[in-house]
């Protein structure tokens, strides 16, 4: 049939290519670019305040989180406003004007961002004017108007949150801006009534995942039960600091900096909870071929490499400077021999005054030019003269006169003492030195020369031996690679091995230095016995200094390095079989195939790879940290393990209620596999075939604030209510007690 | 928030029709100055207890929890924030690598870090004493030094 041949092809193709690229060109891991989606714009102030909701003075709905702070009217689909829940307020410093800013207005300049402040420490909000500053800017942009905010709130809290935090919200609702009435709830409650068929009655447990940290607790028939709530201090911003400091410690010279917002980025696009078993996971990645797989690679930006032309530039303007220099220096040299020319010459006139006049008026002369002896005039002059010749040769481009002198006579040398005057005899003394030090520089020579004949002789014998057998000649020049670098290898580790007060060579070499500066030294127990002290009679004895040096032997190091060279040298040109693979710094610097999966070096050139981050085991390393929090250093048991705490205190009816709707919402739920993982980590510990259901919120993100707007537009808001009566009566901490609501300060509840 | 000065209005007016150019982003978009009308304008934020710390508000809880106790109040039923946090694990603690992340059957005895293999012993070698302290806090085994 014609019509299924397209498809057919199509396949074959792929077929083929994915053939091709698994048999023979590596894997090599996706490259995602790092792009940190930019804040949203300036949000305007609402313009139909008055029209749409006013009138019916319509519950507001404030999501407060400690990431984003979310706000609108109950009867809109979304929140008006999602922000950073951040502010900024300072003292601009160039026009003296003062700044105050809120969520996503924050400009993005250094003394904004060095300003911006969090209401929230941890999961606990702290800052009464981190709270003044977010409902300003809220009831600004909603365009409120009225003298109060004549609107019931419905707020979050944080789970059993510190009765202090309350207090200064329902203050600044109840006081600052006259609101009617309030309710507090916790906002993973709200997020399982968004996501409930029935919301009235909901039967669930809440996990909710938060910026600091993370919370569960179970809801039958709609109602919250606190007494069984938990919290585990790991949430999305330490996870990703986890991350960033496996980052920075894994790329230590990155470098560009990595910040939290692109750890974020990198958090929330790469990472992913293991969806089954962990260790079996880790275990899987042990394989160098594996971990490459699961290798995903977050490119940097970088400024591209100077081109062709600029790099010609560059060195051309390199040339140019090193010629500049060189003339100036040419100049310097020129001028320092007018100089000198100029003090012989008049040095020279000087000493024409020696035949003009006296001598001690020559001397007087002499003196009143800085010398206190004609000798040492003389001298001087000798050798301005000589330094003149020397530069004036050089100059001109000449080399050193070659000092190749006929051997020098000693005439007096062989003379008897008794024929030579005294004057003679001082002579011959200084002849007869004059000639040892010939002598020696003679047999030096000759040695030299010897030398090198044997070096000659031998590197014939050893071509001469290649020719005949080159295997027997590599095999040998092998073995001796081989036990030079075991050498240095030992003495590496004994180097090491001192380095360690304890180890075995530091406690020998102490047990020497000891018994050397002991009195009477104890040693062989022959040498007891002879109690003569022979020490010395055997060249050997001598090597205990060496030993206790510690450090010893660099020349020996220098040496065998020197060695190993030439051996490697002689074998790279002769021997096929040898490459630069098999020398010893190859061999030194080559990486466990592991390692290099883990994570590669670049290549020198490569200017992309610098700017690469790879992550494999991070991926799943930092989200396990919410199933075992003693990676990130947090003592407490994980979610698997809290919830199944939470589920066993519960019989098996109302456990199989709550196990049919495990509510997982927040941020970081977004990341893959975590309702696999929790699936896996609870089936353990229920009975097999248990009702078990992981149901992940719809929008992780706005869940909260849509069951709060939800909650606001049924009848059950009214009774929930704690009113400006209510807040007079019983203070700031208090609250009324409803279904869904904390428990801690609520009246009727923690009395 | 004290309600603004009429005068201190009008000289931002001012600003703004004369030279809207110099005025920074960071200043345009500064609601300091903007109208608040559905504010009291007698309130103001209680400066005593302008920002409590978290150390603050946590010990204000424990003694709450405290004369709750004293007063015979006190139920197990309504937790405190404290109160809520999760146990220690029971569970046996699985050891990772602290370089790799992969499992660890060793640990070095000098430097504390535990390793999955002998290359990655190799690496510990020659990675400075800093960077292990940095490794080890993560997992929060290093030792804080006064």
């Amino acid at each position: 049939m014609p019509v299924a041949v397209p498809p057919n092809t199509a396949m074959d193709v792929d077929m083929d290519q994915v053939g091709v690229s698994g048999s023979t060109s590596p894997f090599e891991p996706p490259v995602v670019s790092l792009s940190v989606p930019p804040t949203s714009p300036y949000i305007p102030v609402l313009g139909n305040y008055r029209e749409e909701y006013y009138p019916d003075r319509t519950p507001i709905i404030i999501d407060n989180g400690a990431t984003n702070f979310r706000a609108g009217f109950g009867k809109d689909e979304d929140p008006y406003i999602v922000v950073d829940s951040l502010f900024s307020k300072y003292r601009d410093r160039k026009t003296n004007t003062p700044v105050l800013l809120f969520g996503n207005e924050l400009v993005d300049d250094a003394t904004t961002r060095s300003n911006s402040k969090t209401s929230w420490d941890g999961d606990v909000l702290v800052s009464p004017e981190g709270m003044e500053t977010a409902l300003d800017w809220t009831f600004i942009k909603l365009g409120i108007d009225d003298d109060k905010v004549d609107h019931p709130i419905v707020m979050t809290e944080r789970m059993t949150t510190p009765l202090a935090s309350r207090a200064f919200v329902s203050e600044l609702l109840f006081e600052a801006y006259n609101a009617p009435s309030v309710v507090y709830g916790p906002d993973g409650y709200f997020s399982l009534y968004a996501n409930a068929p029935s919301p009235s009655d909901v039967d669930g447990v809440v996990v909710s995942f938060n910026t600091q940290s993370t919370s569960m607790w179970p809801v039958l028939g709609g109602e919250a039960q606190m007494n069984q709530a938990r919290r585990i201090p790991f949430g999305g911003t330490q996870a990703v600091d986890l991350l960033l400091k496996y980052v920075q410690l894994k790329y230590p010279g990155f470098p560009t900096r990595v910040t939290q917002p692109q750890a974020a980025w990198i958090f929330q696009s790469c990472c992913e909870f293991t969806p089954a078993s962990y260790i079996e996971k880790v275990r899987e990645l042990r394989d160098p071929p594996r971990l490459k797989q699961f290798t995903k690679i977050v490119q940097f930006p970088f400024v591209a490499v100077l081109t062709e032309e600029e790099l010609e530039r560059q060195s051309e303007r390199r040339r140019e400077a090193g010629r500049r220099l060189q003339e100036t220096s040419a100049r310097i040299r020129m001028e320092k021999l007018i100089e000198k020319e100029n003090n012989l010459e008049y040095y020279l006139k000087l000493r024409e005054w020696r035949e003009k006049e006296k001598k001690p008026s020559y001397l007087a002369r002499l003196e009143d030019h800085g010398f206190e002896t004609e000798v040492e005039f003389e001298s001087v002059v000798r050798k301005l003269e000589a330094a003149v010749t020397a530069a004036r040769r050089k100059e001109a481009g000449l080399e050193e006169p070659v000092t190749d002198e006929a051997p020098p006579t000693f005439p007096l040398i062989d003379r008897p003492d008794g024929e030579l005057t005294e004057e003679e005899l001082k002579e011959k003394r200084k002849q007869r030195l004059m000639k040892a030090g010939y002598d020696a520089r003679m047999r030096v020579r000759a040695e030299k020369e010897r030398e090198e004949e044997r070096k000659r002789q031998a590197d014939r014998d050893e071509e001469e031996e290649r020719g005949r057998d080159l295997t027997g000649w590599s095999a040998r020049l092998k073995r001796e690679h081989e036990v030079i670098m075991d050498k240095i290898k030992d003495r590496k580790r004994k180097h090491a091995a001192l380095s360690d007060r304890k180890s075995m060579a530091a406690q020998q070499r102490m047990r020497s230095i000891a018994n050397l500066a002991a009195d009477t030294p104890t040693g062989s127990k022959r040498r007891k016995r002879n109690t003569e002290d022979m020490f010395g009679e055997n060249d050997d004895d001598w090597a205990i200094y060496r030993k206790i040096q510690g450090g010893e032997d660099e020349d020996d190091e220098e040496d065998d390095f020197a060695r190993l060279e030439s051996i490697e040298n002689r074998l790279l040109a002769h021997d096929p079989t040898f490459d630069l693979s098999l020398t010893y710094a190859a061999r030194e610097s080559q990486r466990s195939a592991l390692l290099n999966a883990f994570r590669p070096i670049p290549a020198e050139n490569d200017l992309a790879a610098t700017y690469q981050i790879w992550l494999n085991t991070e991926r799943i390393r930092v989200a396990e940290a919410w199933f075992n929090p003693s990676i990130a250093g947090v003592d407490c048991a994980g979610l698997g393990e809290v919830l199944t705490g939470i589920l066993k205190s519960f019989g098996e009816d109302e456990r199989d209620r709550l196990i049919r709707n495990i509510h997982i919402t927040g941020g970081p739920s977004q990341l893959p596999g975590l309702p696999e993982r929790l699936q896996y980590e609870l089936a353990q510990a229920l009975p097999f075939g248990a009702p078990l259901t992981i149901r992940p919120a719809k929008d992780a993100r706005l869940d909260a604030w849509h069951g709060m707007a939800q909650y606001s537009r049924t009848a059950d808001l009214q009774n929930s209510l704690t009113t400006r009566d209510m807040y007079n009566e019983w203070g700031p901490e208090r609250m009324k007690a409803w279904k869904g609501g904390n428990w801690p300060g609520a009246v009727g509840i923690d009395d | 928030m004290a309600p603004k000065k009429p005068t201190r209005k009008s000289l931002v007016g001012l600003e703004s029709s004369e030279g809207s150019a110099e005025q920074t982003e960071a200043e345009r978009l500064s609601f300091l100055n903007t109208p608040r009308p559905f504010k009291n304008p007698r309130y103001t934020r209680p400066q005593s207890k302008k920002l409590r710390s978290t150390k603050q508000i946590l010990a204000a809880e424990r003694e709450r929890e405290r004369l709750k106790r004293e007063a015979g109040h006190f139920s197990k039923e309504v937790p405190t924030y404290i109160a809520i946090e999760a146990p220690p694990s029971l569970l046996p603690q699985k050891r990772y690598c602290d370089i790799t992340g992969l499992e660890a059957p060793y640990t070095d005895p000098q430097s504390k870090l535990r390793y999955h293999n002998k290359a990655v012993y190799d690496l510990i070698k020659t990675i400075p004493p800093s960077t292990t302290h940095e490794y080890l806090a993560i997992r929060g085994q290093h030792s804080v030094i006064r």
